[in-house]
């Protein structure tokens, strides 16, 4: 029996199971897989893909019982479980914060890892590109990147970094060679010599894919600050080493805190008794097994995450396999079960995309009950409606 | 203005304009051809790409059978490069009528379409996907067609043998003199500039479009649109063609691909040639009738759908009908006698399979108006071959790009190599489709269009449907100075809405969630401005 069984383990499931078991609950996450968190960018935005600050949007987070209240407070935990963590996320929800992407575009975000410093208006920029990372090309980042800032000072180089391998890289592939000290020494040298070659001084800015160091990202940092000087990360298309750090690292601190892991396990089925989940079925049709719980929390990812799946008929819901709404979410509530995270469809897109701080901030609504409470909370309203 | 002169002008970029093109080039006679956006722009990339044995018509339209299947031999000799000699099946389930299978056997008996009863047990055990209660099944030659390199290969032929191709630039005017077609008007889709072609005669091969052709020489002319969906499934569930042995209906052929099996069609008549719009309840129904060959195609992952128009000719009344209707396989209409205006000609309805026919019967026409004897070779001169295992053997390449440039690479080898040398990156994973092949199949001039390189490389044609391999491309065009970092935006922009289009219909399963995907990169994680510019 668990107190807490979480469905997924994208951004909202370990988000949730750290908080629960910061309550002292007995935690279960059941994943059948990674989540979307491996191919985001590590960008917490507000609304995805669009520009628009708090005020501007805050009557949509309203439409999902998220207050401001509630967004400031989840934003500080998270700030503060990412320092405790080692990878500390800067920025706000107030006030929106320009960062290039990978493609040279630049979008306003909420909150970002240290990795990432916003771009300014003016001042001297190198791109730097890595020969072999075909997900990074640094004069299409910088003619993209012009556009949108033009009294920018924009220069490139290519460093041979990965020369002869003859293979196409990714941006984690980098990052994991970039950890080790002496090829990063090779690298930093390399990199000078082609700035020297190309009679290019130190900028004020350096932006580099997101490869910037897998474990050790501090030191590559540092060692190219101390060198060189400042730089930022730009996440693209995915893998960014970026998104996967966060993931290591939330998962690590999850398991270090003792929550427990059912991975490759998908959940198929919700038993109900009495209007109470009471629990979830895995494994196969013909042998499941049983998980029992108190609290269920799907944070199934919908259409992207895998949970719901979009069939002739309308959406379907292979995760517990009771009627839902188009919109995702039960067509008769249940008391104990919680949608968090991309699980639902958002107010604001038409995408299921639902960004990182409604993420935060949903795993963040999550109360954390005991049943016995929780039963006589739902007699006292029984009893209000019934007066 | 610029004006140049040739003897023939063939107005329109299909396989149909393209065989025209290449068989006046074999005959020595000077030629240009007008396409209004790429090759392929219309019906000839958007088909099935059945090459017919003639088994489909043999009932219901002899000479159409006839034609097909001599066709079929021609283009196995000649166009080897872009033919998978599959084979077809011909499978009657439960229901179809019983007496069409008598009716159809001896049909191809008498034109001489050698077809073989297949025990079921074989039939089930070579197609493991086939419906277990079919009840007869019939072996023919059918085979796979790739529109898509045939009508790059024909057209790259032609223009070695001397012809001239012009894309994206649309005919605007025709101008008549006397009752003799004088020049043509011709202007270019990126720079708006405009064109003048002196000619003797022009052939209008302009497929759906060919009545708005007809049009600007005021000529009378009624083409039905009939419009057909496809839909591309992720695997290749199928080794040879399986049609429905039947009278000829919705959703009944599935025909194998490289890596993936194409099913449709459909057919409904549309009013304009640039429709290609997609209907989820089109789809539906096609996956209805589908499941009767193939029962488990409902939960078969699909990729995309697409739909083109086939041009059906239909003689107006007013004019003389005479014309000269070769077969009821295609139309070649010689306005002179039908309409008495010299210098233009039609070609049009017909079939991918049967395009080298129609090109032959024009062209004889054509050298009959312009007094040259000389006969047609596309019969027997073969258009290259894209075998280059030789060429290519020593490249520094994954073992599953070599092998794909090896059947692939044809007369780009040498180029292809070259570009390998410098960079040997590959863009698109789904497709294994190299930098360098991308760069040989780039334009000299004009823009630079991902759709024209998906057409030319299979850039984007996999599961993620570029996703990741278009951006790519058009950031290292950037980054290697072959476009500028606006066209690859316009590029990006259109390319990108012209995959979730096909995609969105599908609009089910892992199609819808790649779509989400490909949504969720380029506006979320990328940042991408959506609605940005596109092309007219
Ligand atoms: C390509 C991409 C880029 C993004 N970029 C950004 C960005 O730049 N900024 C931003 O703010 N947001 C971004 N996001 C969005 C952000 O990542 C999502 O809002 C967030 O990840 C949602 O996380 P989630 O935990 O709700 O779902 P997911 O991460 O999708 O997790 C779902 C989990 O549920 C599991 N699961 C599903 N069904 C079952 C089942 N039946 N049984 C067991 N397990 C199951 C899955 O395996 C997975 O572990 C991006 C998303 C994508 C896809
Ligand atoms: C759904 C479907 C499935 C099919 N399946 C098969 C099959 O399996 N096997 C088979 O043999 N046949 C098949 N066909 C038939 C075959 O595809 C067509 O008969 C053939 O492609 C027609 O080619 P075309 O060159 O005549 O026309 P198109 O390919 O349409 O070419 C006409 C060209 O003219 C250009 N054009 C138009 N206006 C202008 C202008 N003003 N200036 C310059 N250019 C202009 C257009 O852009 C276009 O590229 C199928 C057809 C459909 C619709």
């Amino acid at each position: 029996m668990f107190d807490v069984v979480i469905i997924g383990q994208g951004l909202a499931g370990l988000l949730t199971a750290i908080r629960a078991k910061q309550e002292n609950k007995r935690v279960a996450v059941i994943a059948e897989g990674t989540g979307k968190i491996m191919q985001s960018t590590g960008f917490m935005d507000l609304i995805p893909s669009s520009s628009q600050n708090l005020d501007e949007s805050k009557h949509l987070f309203l439409q999902k019982n998220i207050s401001e209240e509630l967004i400031d407070q989840s934003v500080e935990w998270f700030k503060a479980l990412m320092n405790e963590i080692n990878l500390p996320y800067e920025g706000s929800v107030h006030f929106l914060s320009p960062v290039v992407t990978g493609a040279g575009y630049v979008k306003n975000t909420a909150l970002y890892p240290t990795t990432v410093r916003p771009i300014p208006n003016k001042g001297d920029i190198l791109i730097v590109g890595l020969n072999g990372i075909i997900d990074f090309q640094p004069t299409y980042v910088k003619e993209n990147l012009m556009k949108e800032r033009p009294d920018l000072n924009v220069s490139t180089v290519t460093v041979d970094f990965f020369k002869g391998s003859g293979r196409v890289l990714s941006q984690v592939d980098a990052a994991r060679a970039m950890d080790d000290k002496q090829v990063r020494a090779r690298f930093i040298t390399s990199l000078k010599n082609e700035m020297r070659t190309k009679e290019i001084a130190t900028p004020d800015l350096m932006i580099f894919p997101s490869c910037l160091g897998m474990v050790n990202h501090k030191d590559v940092i540092e060692d190219l600050n101390d060198s060189i000087g400042p730089v930022t990360e730009a996440p693209g298309l995915p893998p960014n080493a970026a998104a996967i750090r966060l993931h290591d690292a939330l998962h690590h601190y999850a398991v270090k805190k003792g929550v427990r892991f059912y991975e490759d396990e998908t959940v198929f089925h919700a038993k109900v008794y009495d209007g109470v989940v009471t629990e979830v079925l895995t494994g196969n049709q013909t042998k499941p097994q049983a998980i029992k719980l108190k609290q269920l929390v799907v944070a199934s990812g919908g259409i992207l995450g895998g949970g719901l799946e979009q069939v002739s008929t309308g959406l379907s819901d292979r995760t517990l396999s009771l009627p839902i709404t188009s919109e995702g979410t039960l067509v008769d509530p249940i008391n104990n079960i919680f949608y968090i995270g991309s699980s639902s469809k958002m107010p604001w897109s038409e995408t299921w995309i639902s960004g990182g701080i409604y993420t935060i901030s949903s795993s963040y609504s999550v109360p954390f009950t005991s049943m016995d409470e929780k039963n006589k909370r739902r007699d006292e309203k029984c009893y209000i409606n019934q007066a | 203005m610029e004006i140049f002169e040739t003897e023939v002008a063939v107005i329109g970029g299909g396989m149909t304009g393209v065989g025209v093109l290449r068989d006046l080039a074999l005959r020595g006679v000077n030629a240009v051809l007008i396409e209004q956006f790429d090759l392929g722009h219309g019906t000839s990339t958007r088909n099935h790409g059945l090459l017919h044995s003639g088994g489909r018509y043999a009932v219901k339209d002899k000479e159409a059978a006839v034609e097909s299947y001599q066709e079929n031999l021609i283009l196995k000799k000649t166009v080897p490069g872009s033919i998978e000699e599959t084979g077809g099946l011909f499978v009657k389930v439960p229901d179809d009528p019983d007496d069409y299978v008598e009716k159809w056997v001896n049909a191809c008996n008498t034109i001489g379409i050698p077809i073989e009863e297949v025990p079921l047990q074989i039939a089930f055990a070579e197609e493991p996907y086939l419906n277990r209660k079919a009840e007869v099944v019939y072996r023919i030659p059918d085979g796979a067609v790739d529109p898509f390199t045939m009508l790059v290969d024909v057209t790259a032929d032609a223009v070695e043998k001397g012809a001239r191709v012009l894309t994206y630039h649309e005919v605007t005017h025709i101008e008549t003199t006397n009752a003799q077609v004088s020049y043509i008007t011709v202007k270019d889709r990126y720079t708006g500039e405009e064109k003048q072609i002196h000619t003797k005669l022009v052939v209008n091969a302009a497929g759906p479009w060919s009545a708005n052709i007809a049009k600007l020489a005021n000529v009378p002319m009624k083409i039905i649109n009939n419009k057909g969906m496809l839909t591309v499934l992720n695997n290749r569930i199928n080794k040879q063609v399986i049609n429905r042995l039947r009278m000829p209906g919705d959703a009944d052929i599935f025909v194998p691909a490289h890596n993936v099996t194409i099913f449709g069609t459909t057919g409904i008549n549309v009013e304009h040639p640039d429709d290609t719009s997609l209907q989820r309840e089109e789809f539906e129904h096609m996956i209805m009738k589908g499941k009767d060959l193939i029962p488990t195609l409902p939960q078969i992952r699909m990729i995309r759908a697409f739909s083109g128009s086939r041009p059906l000719f239909q003689e107006t009344e007013s004019s003389d009908a005479s014309g000269r209707n070769v077969t009821r396989g295609m139309a070649l209409l010689d306005h002179e006698q039908r309409d008495g205006l010299k210098g233009f000609i039609t070609i049009t309805s017909g079939k991918l399979t049967t395009f080298r026919y129609m090109a032959e019967k024009t062209v004889d026409l054509v050298c009959e108006k312009l007094g040259i004897t000389s006969n047609c070779q596309t019969a027997e001169v073969a258009v290259p071959h894209r075998e280059a295992k030789q060429a290519l053997e020593n490249i520094n390449l994954t073992p599953v790009a070599k092998k794909k440039l090896f059947s692939w690479a044809g007369v780009n080898a040498s180029s292809i190599k070259a570009n390998l040398l410098k960079d040997n990156s590959i863009v698109c994973e789904c497709e294994s489709v190299t930098w360098a092949e991308i760069e040989s199949a780039l334009p000299e001039k004009g823009q630079f269009n991902l759709g024209d390189i998906r057409r030319r490389t299979r850039l984007g044609m996999g599961p993620c449907q570029g996703t990741f391999c278009y951006r790519r491309a058009a950031a290292m065009a950037v980054e290697k100075g072959v476009a500028t970092s606006d066209e690859a935006e316009i590029a990006l922009q259109n390319g990108v809405e012209k995959r979730s289009k096909g995609m969105r219909v599908i609009a089910t399963g892992s199609a819808n969630k790649q779509l989400e995907l490909m949504d969720g990169i380029n506006y979320v994680s990328l940042g991408m401005k959506k609605g940005g510019e596109t092309y007219v």
